[in-house]
């Protein structure tokens, strides 16, 4: 123990002390002077006011007792009782403070006028972690005490946790008797299963607590009635799945109302605000004009934003999907094609191609870096062609083609002719110094006709080539046959004329000319121009022993159209994730398909019955799902699910799983009181930053600021009123993606049980009490460390001796006068 | 009115014995008799054997009887202690003591301690109220408390390695009713917005020190899985308030040179990739001293995150082999003895293991069946377990087709994690799922939650809430308590882990001191002189005068 002087300024009047024995006359040290300077001396220490300091610490009691609106009035009126015994058993050296949680409509607790008692009121904004900071708040670090809760454990946060434990190290025992609450039914909570998006189902949980029998739910927005349960039986706590399509996005202010017997009005009703994200931003890429944009948009709803970029998107990372319709490789560029692969495979973006006749094979997508990236083969079928040919056959008779040239002549006419086919025509020319058809153009199955004329021609006359081949090009012009050619057959005299612009003209208008050399010299210069011109080739027939194979066609080979039409009976697959509700067995026929095949691993969503051929597979391609539709979705194709009630839903289904899954970032908004935290996981590849603004309501927008407390983990803090609703747009810088996010305000009234602040954990783990409904609240066990430094105030036992002194002297004073008065 | 030392009947007692008892005393007379003595030797005797002991009947003397009683009754009321029913009226005071790191900057927590108190001596005493805000916010001065037990109190007070509570002292006393005030004395800054979210005034004291010393910190040490996707390392990022000094980071104490650096906000940044997470020791110095020694370095444990052992057995196809073998996170045990986790086709091989087990379809009547931890809702668990197994890449329907039934995915709770599915699954000229592309994504993930591998908290950081369900325990090796809520290590430095292993907390506070306090400082309250000095001071009065009559004969 240690002597101190809390005022030892006063000791100063000590000095002051001697004086009695002069004043107001000098009369010595006598016995009343004597006596008289004790009781100053007494005084003036007291003035100082000694006190003995000790680690010895005075006891603090704390009393919490919750009156929020969360207790009903049976519990109100137990805690009260349980208030009056806690004060009733107060120590008398003991100091005591009661804290009251929501007091304001409730009646007086505990009498007034007690010095010990303190009393701390917490305002509307109170709240069991509030209370349990005012009350280790009660007890100085290293004293003793207790702390005491009667509440029903509702409405605890991290500050409630913190001070909890703090309270556990500083070895302060929390004495709790929970308030249990009535058996009202009543709504105690409704969350989202998952993150809801305009198009699709919003799921949400819904839980009541309370005892009842033919209750029903309902979920409200407004006065509309969204979902509905009823004959509801509920004893202790029951959750309930409820679920409707929203039909705009943003932040929906639902209800869920209670109905039926026994339900508290005041308690019936549990608000929720439900962020619903905008649809997704799908990139459409397809024949412009053709209007399948806003066809598909119709059919889907409003789950799916489709954006037609003309001349290309800037960007992909905007978009959660692209769809690819009915557009061949050539309407893409192949950066595009390339980028679009890339984006599925690396940043998760949705792909759903589809279409029939300038799609898959037959619009050349196996030769794109889309290929890859498909779930289907794109088969490709080619045909071998013979194609139509119109050969037009020129042959010098002039006198020069004497002898066995003009034999040799027709001998290679005959061999061209030999080469056609039955449907392909031909005609011959000859020049003698004039022109003349000697066979007019005419299918090659003629022969017999052809031979007559061939055989009726003979040597004579000038050589006069160009009139001829005018001649022969105007005779084809007209004729509709894949190829057309002249041969021109002659012994190769040199002839002047135009030439050059009428062969390059024919040449132009897909009339090639080959020329022959009949007997004579190995070569003609003369003739080789003209091929050259004419785009044809030059042959040399020096003798009958050196027949040409003269080539005016060749055999081609064509692509066949993939696209197959008829009906097509199918068969689901896929499963649930798939399908949901939508029944699989009543998809109609499909009424034309083009030819693929499913790529192993990929699933068949929808197959021919027959064949197995894909009308809907899909699979998941790096980060990205792929699904291919080798039909058209609004189009002759799919005509038949016109009368298939489910075929938008299906479809606008298959689009949102196909699409980018995979936001950005993962959200997670804590509130701890006012002070609110935004922690944002990136998810993806990359630098991307996050970016969140807030709307708190009557307050102005807050762009948030985030800083990287890990790699890829950042977090934003700032500070809200914890009565107000909170909602926020997040995403990502740069990105259109945004999730909304919401946060209610607390209400008291409705508090799930199950999410109480755990009283009892405290409890236990700081070696307090758990009582029982019945049980007294009295004489609560004090701990702590007891080294706090206390102090014991000595003044009244100072004032005390003073006035024994003081009476004393009185005493003696008249004792000594009149024994003084006697002698 | 009532009274600290006293009951009131005791009080009124007391007085009304005082008064009775004066009152006798006013009347006290002595009877003298004469007695004759012959000589003066005898004087004394006389004397003796006649004392005066006859009480006069008639009451004397009133206005002398009024002073003493009124000194009398103001020493018995001073020491009885009176004291006013009423609550203290008036604004009460919070003086906020900064005690976090910030203030080790030479003196200046003694200054702020020395403020607090002189304040304390200068604001009425009922009405003021005194908090330690260092890793907690503690109460030094209780109302009504001697202004002299701050010092005595704070006497070994230090800066502790902890952010200060400044906040969170603040927010829990502006929840009270009232009209309050807040004084700070100390150099701990709060987030913009905090105040206007409180709704209270705070003065920050200025302190009777030298000017604050510049100060660079640690400000954050933060760990994620490596962005290479490798499951056994880890990445750090590593940001300090100033980008001037430099950084010296090494684990295990070999230096690292970072894989990235850049200066953001005026503080240095360093990304380093692909740490080895196999518990070393990450350690991060700031070159040279400053004012604030306690943020120049932070350290991290970084987990451990070996391979997960997995026993195959024997009669399983080696299609599984493959599958563990793609994972790098996976490891082949020979032995289920040395597995973590096993999967198996015959519930006795690796029996007490989490496993990966094929079932017939008699043992179980969903195609899978998920036993997942005790106390856990199954329905959540499903929910949660459903994306972080791959579960919904499965082709369910090709697989209800093979199997004639449908694909079902069930969970309950149990002691033991597993993952059971019908052996028919495997049955290549079946339902064939191992050559699914789900099947390793499947076994990958599956085995990663059995092996029960927990997730790492991002920071470990003195006074902010961890993110994982990392367990400290404090220096009295109990379990550092949450209470529904994530932990939070209050303060910084070397923490044991429930699972054995040791911790560092590091401490990353932005010690960036706030403003200069306040240039004028307002009238506060003086407490004045209490009522009992006040009564003291009236007695000594009465008694001097008393004294003064006495002496001079004006009184008896």
């Amino acid at each position: 123990m240690q002597l101190s002087f809390l005022i030892p300024s006063a000791l100063g009047l000590l000095v002051l002390l001697p004086l009695l024995a002069f004043f107001p006359r000098p009369g010595g040290l006598g016995r009343a002077a004597l006596l008289r300077m004790l009781v100053g001396l007494l005084l003036i220490l007291a003035l100082a006011r000694p006190v003995s300091l000790t680690t010895q610490s005075s006891v603090h009691h704390v009393l919490v007792v919750d009156r929020s609106a969360s207790v009903v009035q049976a519990d109100a009126e137990l805690a009260s009782a349980r208030a009056e015994e806690w004060y009733g058993g107060l120590p008398a050296d003991a100091l005591g403070s009661v804290i009251e949680l929501g007091a304001a409509d409730r009646a007086p607790l505990l009498p007034d006028a007690d010095v010990r008692l303190k009393r701390i009121e917490l305002g509307a904004n109170g709240s069991l972690a509030s209370a349990l900071v005012a009350a280790a708040a009660q007890v100085p670090d290293g004293g003793l005490g207790s702390v005491s809760v009667l509440s029903d454990a509702l409405g605890g946060d991290l500050q409630a946790s913190r001070t909890a434990a703090d309270l556990v190290r500083r070895g302060l025992p929390v004495h709790v008797q929970t308030l249990l609450g009535d058996n009202a039914p009543r709504p105690v909570g409704l969350r989202a299963l998952t993150p809801v998006r305009l198009g699709t189902s919003a799921r949400l949980r819904a839980s009541v607590a309370g005892r009842g029998a033919n209750l029903s739910l309902v979920l409200l927005e407004g006065d509309v009635e969204l979902a509905r349960v009823d004959s509801l039986q509920v004893d202790g706590r029951t959750q309930v799945l409820l679920s409707f399509e929203p039909e705009r996005a943003g932040f929906l202010a639902l209800r869920l109302v209670l109905e039926g017997a026994g339900v508290d009005a005041n308690r019936s009703s549990y608000a929720m605000t439900l962020p619903v994200d905008d649809p997704l931003r799908a990139l459409y890429l397809g024949r412009e004009g053709t209007g399948g944009a806003d066809a598909l948009a119709r059919l889907v709803g409003p789950g799916l934003s489709l954006e037609s970029a003309g001349g290309g998107p800037q960007s992909l990372d905007s978009y959660d999907l692209v769809v690819l319709d009915d557009l061949g490789a050539d309407g893409l560029s192949e950066e595009l094609c390339a980028s679009i692969a890339r984006s599925v495979t690396e940043d998760g973006l949705g792909l759903f191609a589809c279409g029939a006749r300038s799609a898959f094979g037959a619009g050349g997508w196996q030769d794109t870096a889309l290929a890859d990236v498909l779930p289907v083969e794109a088969l490709q079928k080619e045909e071998k062609r013979d194609p139509s040919v119109a050969l037009g056959i020129v042959i010098d008779t002039s006198g020069s083609m004497g002898g066995n040239r003009v034999q040799l002549a027709k001998e290679v006419a005959r061999l061209a002719m030999r080469r056609l086919l039955p449907h392909d025509k031909v005609g011959i020319v000859e020049f003698f110094g004039a022109k003349r058809w000697a066979a007019p153009l005419q299918p090659a199955s003629n022969n017999i006709e052809l031979e007559r004329a061939l055989n009726r021609l003979a040597a004579g006359g000038g050589t006069i080539i160009l009139p001829a081949i005018e001649e022969a090009f105007y005779g084809l012009l007209n004729v509709d046959a894949r190829y057309k050619h002249i041969l021109v057959l002659t012994d190769g005299g040199v002839e002047s004329g135009a030439f050059e612009p009428m062969l390059r003209r024919m040449a132009s208008r897909g009339i090639t000319t080959s020329t022959v050399l009949i007997g004579g010299d190995a070569h003609s210069e003369f003739l080789v121009t003209l091929a050259n011109w004419g785009k044809g080739r030059f042959y040399s027939v020096p003798n009958r022993f050196n027949l040409p194979e003269i080539l005016f066609k060749q055999p081609t080979s064509a692509k066949l159209s993939a696209w197959q039409p008829g009906a097509a009976d199918v068969i689901a697959g896929g499963g649930p994730a798939w399908w949901g509700d939508i029944d699989p067995r009543a998809v109609p026929a499909v009424e034309g398909l083009v030819q693929t095949e499913r790529k192993a691993g990929a699933t068949g969503v929808l197959e021919t019955i027959e064949g197995k051929r894909p009308v809907l597979a899909s699979w998941r391609h790096g980060l990205g799902r792929v699904t291919a539709m080798p039909t058209e979705p609004v189009g002759p194709g799919s005509r038949a699910w016109d009368e298939w009630p489910d075929y938008g839903r299906f479809l606008a289904r298959t689009l949102e799983r196909t699409a980018r899954d995979l936001a950005p970032f993962a959200f997670d908004l804590q509130r701890d009181g006012h002070a609110m935290t935004l922690t944002a996981v990136r998810l993806v590849e990359g630098d991307l930053l996050p970016a969140a603004r807030v709307h708190a309501e009557g307050d102005t927008d807050m762009e948030l600021s985030f800083e990287e407390r890990a790699p890829g983990r950042f977090e934003a803090t700032w500070f809200a009123d914890p009565s107000t609703l909170l909602t926020l747009d997040a995403g990502a810088k740069n990105l259109q993606h945004i999730q909304r996010l919401a946060l209610d305000p607390r209400q008291e009234r409705l508090h799930d049980p199950r999410q109480g602040f755990p009283l009892a954990d405290l409890s236990a783990a700081s070696g307090g009490q758990i009582l029982s409904a019945d049980a007294a609240l009295q004489a609560p066990v004090a701990g702590g460390s007891g080294s706090a430094l206390d102090y014991r105030e000595l003044r009244p036992w100072f004032l005390l001796l003073a006035l024994v002194a003081y009476l004393f002297d009185i005493f003696d004073r008249r004792r000594n006068r009149e024994t003084v008065e006697s002698v | 009115m009532s009274f600290l030392n006293l009951s009131p009947a005791i009080f009124w007692l007391g007085l009304a014995g005082l008064a009775a008892g004066l009152y006798a005393l006013q009347r006290l007379r002595v009877r003298h008799r004469e007695v004759s003595v012959p000589t003066l030797l005898f004087w004394r005797e006389a004397i003796e054997e006649a004392p005066a002991r006859v009480l006069v009947e008639r009451f004397r003397h009133l206005p002398a009887y009024l002073l003493v009683l009124a000194i009398a009754g103001a020493l018995w009321l001073a020491m009885a202690g009176p004291r006013s029913d009423a609550a203290p009226t008036g604004e009460r005071y919070l003086l906020l003591v900064d005690g976090s790191a910030i203030m080790a900057d030479g003196e200046r927590l003694q200054a702020a301690i020395e403020a607090a108190a002189e304040l304390a001596a200068e604001l009425p005493a009922d009405r003021r109220t005194i908090m330690w805000c260092g890793a907690e916010p503690r109460t030094v001065l209780l109302p009504g408390e001697p202004a002299r037990l701050v010092r005595e109190r704070l006497a070994e007070a230090q800066a502790e390695p902890a952010p200060a509570s400044l906040e969170r002292a603040i927010r829990g006393w502006s929840q009270q009713a009232g009209e309050r005030s807040v004084i700070v004395l100390g150099d701990s800054d709060w987030q913009g917005g905090f105040l206007d979210s409180v709704g209270l005034d705070v003065l920050r004291w200025p302190l009777d020190t030298d000017e604050r010393t510049s100060n660079n910190g640690v400000r954050i040490l933060g760990i994620s899985s490596a962005r290479s996707g490798d499951p056994l390392a880890v990445d750090a990022l590593v940001v300090t308030r100033d980008a001037s000094a430099s950084v010296q980071v090494s684990l295990n104490d070999t230096p690292r040179t970072p894989t990235s650096e850049m200066t953001l906000a005026g503080g240095l940044v360093l990304h380093f990739r692909d740490l080895p997470a196999d518990g070393g020791h990450l350690q991060v110095r700031l070159a040279g001293s400053d004012g604030v020694a306690l943020d120049d370095q932070a350290s991290r444990v970084l987990p451990v995150r070996r391979a997960l052992r997995v026993a195959l057995d024997p009669s399983l196809p080696q299609v599984f082999t493959a599958a563990i073998a793609a994972d790098r996170g996976l490891q082949l045990a020979a032995d289920p003895a040395a597995a973590d986790v096993v999967v198996r086709a015959n519930a006795s091989f690796g029996a007490g293991l989490p496993a990966l087990e094929w079932n017939s379809r008699d043992a179980q009547q969903e195609p899978l069946l998920i036993t997942h931890d005790a106390g856990a809702d199954s329905t959540e668990a499903l929910s949660q377990l459903v994306p972080k197994l791959g579960l919904d890449r499965i082709d369910a329907q090709a697989l209800a087709t093979a199997t004639g039934a449908p694909f079902a995915v069930g969970a309950r709770p149990g002691a033991m994690r597993s993952i059971g599915l019908w052996n028919e699954l495997l049955d290549a000229d079946g339902a064939d799922m191992a050559s699914s592309r789900a099947f390793p994504v499947l076994v990958s993930r599956g085995l990663r939650w059995l092996g029960g591998s927990t997730e790492f908290p991002a920071e470990i950081s003195a006074g902010r809430p961890l993110s994982s369900t990392l367990q400290l325990l404090d220096r009295e090796g109990a379990t550092l308590q949450a209470f529904g809520a994530a932990s939070v290590p209050p303060y910084a430095g070397e923490w044991a882990a429930a699972d054995g292993s040791q911790q560092a907390v590091a401490l990353l506070s932005d010690l960036t001191p706030a403003g200069a306090g306040a240039e004028a400082l307002p009238d506060l309250e003086s407490s004045g002189p209490s009522a009992i000095t006040l009564l003291i001071l009236a007695a000594m009065g009465l008694l001097a005068l008393e004294w003064f009559l006495v002496r001079t004969g004006r009184m008896p």
